[in-house]
């Protein structure tokens, strides 16, 4: 890892402890907790971008540095100070703030971190990093829901990283090495019990990753996790952790099990389309908004998996990567301005949406950008990366893939354009505007988002030079 | 200057949304705008290839460029794009909510420019599929009372059927490594591949166009949008789906449409009786025009399948006399259901030309244009396209005279039961209702457009000529 990154994602993690017990030491007021977590982002934000140019390489075992996880640093660096004030701004009442954002600038040094890693342990700690705290985030609000919620989710990351664990141990019995790209000694070395034995460690470490990136069948505790944290908790586990978990996934398959490309190319094709298809077709049945966001989350995971299938293309990780930006920008966003629904309107449903576009134009365009970009509706990041992803397909020689994944996504439309209907072409019935103004500072951040999401729509260069840059790393 | 055309809307329509009163100001402008510069290009067309060429490079190694260039038929609908949007802003002087509606307007000119003069297939199909968001937003917050069913079938349907085209984009890019026209037309791609991307890209332009049997979305969408919006949905964007079939289909690959001419022709035979018979029985005053409009998009379609220098460049022409025509007939019928408070013939009862004249004329003189009265537009449209159709096909050919039987027939009984006649008890009851001048304009615009195009049909034949015979040559050799 770049030394400089490192200083930053240590900044984020320090920032996180330290801020907290500074705050109640000297009895800081609300807003000044605030500022202080703004300056601890805004070093770490500096450092980030100044890791582009400079600085040497650090733990090269463990930690690799390329340009598609410098790239998502930036995003999830700048989603992730989005969420902060969101959180900020609808958590405020809560007590225990400060431990909240302590807690959470840690988690989301985890997730920095997890973009970097090539190694099992490290990937392991990274990971654990950004989950073991989530599972406070999640209880922010102390109540019966949101503890289940996190039971659920506790559980559940507590059986994936048993699974990572064996799989790790599977891998270190056969090669005695733990870099991803170790795992290519299998095919050199091992006899039929090797490979079989083998085959069971992969199987457990794809179940891991399956609950990370929620892709079916290990997304059954998704929804109830994603609408049972408040929703701004839920934009960082839906639209941030998710997106990082993806880029050193790509890097262990594309890297470690670069020889077999065409046997695992098919099991991942099956996952796309049996993860896009439940994702669509229950959002479709639902009601709550977020659990329509979570539903169609699950989705976007089986888009990305297409982008997994399709391997053999040279595209294919230029898409997997487009997809995580664009994913992190719109998901988060989406949440997000969720969140801001529940906190100064009380919607949760979509017929409470109704006619949303009369009471407040802003936040109701926004939404809808944010939803148009989710749909894949150009001009967006969101359609771009579908572009990608489907031309990734096509070129494995994967024409069905692309055309399952397009009708999906055209079904997908569906539940989205419910959701802009709702606010727009209904009439409003009692929703009041909320007394102050204090939403607008949350709704211009999401804004941004929005916008860097119409942005990407168009110029796609920097993040497509930074794909490119990295596929050549990869093994073809 | 292409560039211009689509960026001067789309920058103008965020002023349009903040300053309600004087949205339509900036609409007008932008239509002027729009229309001057399809007036430039047309005066100064060089008469064969593509022109006022501009190339935007964003990622030129995945050939994601802005290349922009126009040939006669793109000018032709970009003329076309500016006077209707000129048309329409009058239309709509006194709307609801004008800053939302202008604001639309606006961003959906300037995709729509876009979809004319796109060179690249991905941005063609990124400005395609936008014009579906404004769209959306039109049918649904100012339609009338059915509209929110209306407009998410009309969203969902084509985009569904975008999905084609996507797909077929997708497998042209992976096989010749480009998006760009020109590069793709160069490329060398194996004749069954071409048939099966021509066939996907088929169905998506075939839905938009509409011809049987997809056309189901279009009663809906026209009846339930309001009148101005109904215009762009007939004079624009069913010409985006002939425009996509004649430039990224027939001419992108010749070879592989000449095995499609008879899947084309019975298509479009079975559209134009399809929708006559259809119109025959409608008594819902919009509703027949819709069937009407996609009768004579089952005649472009015709028109196209000859495949002939004399079957495009009569394809193109009936393409705009529809336009100018139908837009006429659907604000008139638009005006009969406010004045009346009925969309039913039967309802209406006889006499309403005597009560209210203008109107009244109006729509005689539209429906002699619709059914191919000589002097108007729509003549000159179905003899060239009729003559053309026989000199390729024969005598299957002469059935298309008959279904110009049955629209002089649905238009003359609907004038006989709701023009003609007793004045029936709610004629009687209804009030006088004289029509702003600002909205009179561009119903007789339309009609002196459609007049004088019918009468002197070599402004646009003379235009197109060039183009047509080029193409005509390459699918004829």
């Amino acid at each position: 890892m770049n030394c400089v990154v490192f200083s930053g994602i240590l900044t984020l993690a320090f920032g996180g402890l330290l801020v907290p017990i500074i705050a109640n030491l000297f009895r800081l007021s609300r807003e000044w907790l605030l500022n202080l977590f703004m300056v601890v982002f805004l070093i770490a934000g500096v450092l980030f971008i100044y890791g582009f140019t400079h600085g040497h390489p650090l733990y090269p075992n463990l930690f690799t540095t390329d340009a598609a996880s410098l790239l998502l640093t930036v995003f999830v660096w700048f989603t992730g100070a989005v969420v902060l004030v969101t959180i900020y701004n609808t958590l405020k009442e809560v007590e225990n703030l400060p431990e909240i954002l302590g807690v959470y600038a840690i988690s989301l040094a985890g997730a920095i971190m997890t973009l970097y890693a090539n190694n099992f342990v490290s990937l392991l700690v990274a990971m654990e990093l950004m989950t073991i705290p989530s599972y406070y985030l999640i209880m922010a609000r102390l109540n019966a829901i949101t503890v289940e919620a996190a039971t659920k989710y506790f559980f559940n990351g507590a059986l994936a990283t048993g699974f990572f664990l064996f799989g790790i141990l599977v891998v270190y019995a056969i090669t005695g090495d733990l870099q991803f790209a170790a795992i290519n000694k299998i095919f050199h070395a091992t006899d039929t019990f090797g490979m079989l034995f083998f085959a069971f460690g992969f199987i457990a470490i794809l179940s891991a990753i399956g609950f990370k990136m929620s892709f079916a069948p290990y997304h059954f505790y998704a929804p109830d996790v994603y609408t049972g944290a408040p929703a701004s908790v839920a934009a960082y586990l839906a639209g941030i952790t998710k997106s990082a978990v993806a880029i050193p996934v790509i890097r262990l398959f594309f890297e470690a099990l670069s020889f077999q490309k065409e046997d695992w190319a098919i099991l991942f094709a099956v996952l796309a389309v049996l993860t896009m298809t439940i994702g669509n077709l229950l959002a479709l049945a639902q009601q709550s908004v977020a659990r329509i966001l979570a539903y169609s989350s699950i989705a976007h995971a089986g888009y990305i998996l297409v982008g997994f299938a399709a391997a053999a293309s040279g595209l294919a990780v230029t898409g997997i990567v487009y997809q995580a930006v664009a994913y992190i920008l719109m998901k988060a966003g989406a949440f997000l301005i969720v969140t801001l629904l529940i906190y100064y309107y009380g919607i949760k449903t979509r017929e409470e949406l109704r006619g949303f576009g009369k009471v407040n134009p802003f936040m109701a365009f926004v939404f809808t950008v944010l939803l148009l970009s989710l749909a894949g509706v150009p001009p967006t990041a969101g359609f771009i990366a579908k572009v990608y992803l489907f031309q990734a397909a096509v070129d494995a020689n994967m024409a069905w893939l692309a055309f399952v994944g397009l009708l999906n996504s055209a079904f997908a439309v569906a539940y989205y354009l419910w959701i802009i209907k709702e606010m727009y072409l209904e009439e409003p019935k009692g929703v009041e505007r909320p007394k102050d103004t204090s939403f607008l500072i949350p709704t211009v951040a999401i804004g941004l988002l929005a916008l860097l999401s119409v942005v990407f729509g168009i110029w796609v260069t920097p993040i497509v030079n930074a794909s490119l840059a990295f596929t050549q790393l990869l093994p073809f | 200057m292409l560039l211009s055309a689509i960026l001067l809307p789309v920058i103008l329509a965020p002023f349009a949304y903040f300053f309600d009163r004087q949205a339509k100001y900036f609409s007008l402008a932008a239509g002027i705008f729009v229309t001057l510069i399809g007036a430039v290009m047309w005066l100064n067309y060089p008469g064969h290839g593509f022109a006022f060429e501009q190339n935007i490079p964003i990622l030129p190694q995945w050939d994601f460029n802005l290349h922009l260039g126009v040939d006669a038929l793109a000018i032709a609908l970009i003329t076309l794009t500016g006077i209707i949007a000129i048309l329409v802003t009058l239309s709509s002087w006194n709307v609801e909510r004008p800053g939302a509606y202008f604001f639309l307007i606006l961003v959906f000119l300037g995709a729509m420019v876009g979809v004319f003069a796109s060179l690249n297939y991905l941005w063609f199909f990124i400005f395609w599929e936008f014009t579906l968001v404004p769209m959306f937003f039109h049918i649904g917050i100012w339609g009338a009372e059915n509209r929110i069913y209306a407009a998410v079938k009309f969203f969902l349907y084509t985009h569904l059927a975008s999905i084609f085209i996507f797909l077929a984009m997708l497998i042209i890019y992976i096989k010749t490594g480009h998006f760009d026209f020109v590069a793709i037309k160069q490329a060398n791609i194996p004749i069954d591949l071409q048939k099966v991307i021509w066939a996907l890209a088929f169905i998506g332009f075939i839905v938009k166009m509409p011809v049987v049997p997809f056309h189901t979305w279009l009663p809906d969408a026209h009846v339930q949008a309001p009148s101005p919006i109904s215009v762009i949905l007939a004079g624009l964007l069913l010409k985006m789906g002939a425009y996509g079939l004649l430039r990224w289909n027939i001419e992108l690959f010749p070879q592989a449409s000449k095995h499609f001419i008879y899947l084309m022709l019975g298509i479009g035979l079975l559209t134009v009786f399809h929708a006559a018979f259809k119109a025959l029985y409608e008594d819902h005053v919009k509703r027949m025009v819709a069937y009407s409009s996609i009768n004579h998009m089952g005649l472009v379609l015709v028109a196209i399948a000859t495949l002939t220098a004399a079957g495009i460049s009569a394809a193109i022409y009936e393409m705009v006399a529809h336009a100018l025509i139908i837009s006429l007939m659907f604000m008139i019928a638009g005006y009969i259901h406010h004045i009346t408070g009925t969309w039913y013939i039967s309802e209406i009862g006889g006499g309403f030309l005597r009560r209210f004249p203008f109107i009244g004329v109006l729509y005689m003189l539209g429906a002699l244009g619709a059914l191919g009265f000589p002097g108007t537009a729509g003549f000159i449209g179905e003899v060239t396209a009729i003559y053309a159709a026989f000199d390729k096909f024969g005598w299957i050919a002469l059935a298309l005279p008959f279904s110009a039987v049955l629209t002089a027939g649905f238009f003359f009984w609907a004038i006989r039961r709701m023009l003609h006649g007793e004045i029936s008890g709610l004629v009687a009851k209804l009030h006088p209702h004289p029509l702003p001048l600002v909205e009179r304009i561009p119903l007789m615009a339309y009609v002196a457009l459609f007049v004088l195009l019918g009468i002197v049909p070599s402004i646009l034949f003379s235009f197109v000529n060039g183009y047509a015979q080029t193409l005509g040559k390459i699918l004829g050799g």
